[in-house]
């Protein structure tokens, strides 16, 4: 998995969920530095304090209530 | 607001070097224009393509994304991650006709308030150059 050759730290693992193999990481082991997020292309990685959506809303805020020009 | 074509312009800034080197130039008192918009991330290898075009959707007239020097990321790797989605990222904009002089990547460490002034000003100015708007900002899709 991509989420796993990006980690710099080995915090993500292979696990085992309801017979598939899936991404986890080890809360312990993480720095937070969201290479894994920004490389899932699945969007199934997702960070605390820092998620997408998170972001996303920052951009989007930064030009509300502006001018049309 | 004024006839003239004023940028907006959103920074991506890495938590560790360029966010506390745009700090330092704040309390050194460092001169630089205000249209840059900082956005703090934890890493620049936090920085998804997505984040830079959703600016540019959202209104955006350049991106400048900021993280700490070669070898010297707080988080080891994550500048060398961002260097390669920006590159990827570069072409793809420039194949569908986004002018490159709207996005940077710069490396600016925690030290470098100077060094931070002096690129926002360069990239401002390059991007002021342009003399009209991103044409792929949503409010100019939808007229």
């Amino acid at each position: 998995m991509d989420c796993m050759e990006v980690c710099f730290f080995a915090a993500v693992e292979e696990e085992e969920y309801m017979g598939r193999k899936v991404a986890a990481v080890l809360p312990g082991v993480c720095q937070g530095c969201g290479a894994c997020v920004a490389q899932c292309a699945d969007g199934a990685m997702e960070m605390n304090s820092f998620t997408d959506d998170q972001i996303h809303a920052e951009i989007t805020a930064l030009f509300a209530g502006e001018v049309t020009r | 607001m004024s006839d003239e074509y004023d940028p907006r312009i959103v920074g991506l800034l890495c938590n560790w070097c360029t966010y506390a080197g745009a700090d330092l130039a704040g309390t050194t008192r460092t001169r630089y224009p205000q249209n840059i918009r900082p956005v703090r991330i934890p890493c620049s290898g936090r920085v998804s393509p997505h984040f830079i075009l959703t600016a540019l959707f959202q209104g955006a007239d350049g991106v400048f994304v900021g993280g700490c020097h070669p070898a010297d990321c707080h988080y080891n790797t994550g500048n060398y991650y961002a260097r390669r989605r920006f590159a990827v990222l570069r072409s793809f904009l420039d194949f569908v006709g986004v002018e490159p002089q709207r996005l940077s990547l710069e490396w600016v460490s925690a030290a470098e308030g100077d060094r931070f002034a002096e690129l926002v000003t360069g990239f401002t100015d390059g991007v002021r150059k342009l003399g009209s708007p991103n044409p792929y900002a949503r409010r100019e899709l939808e007229e």
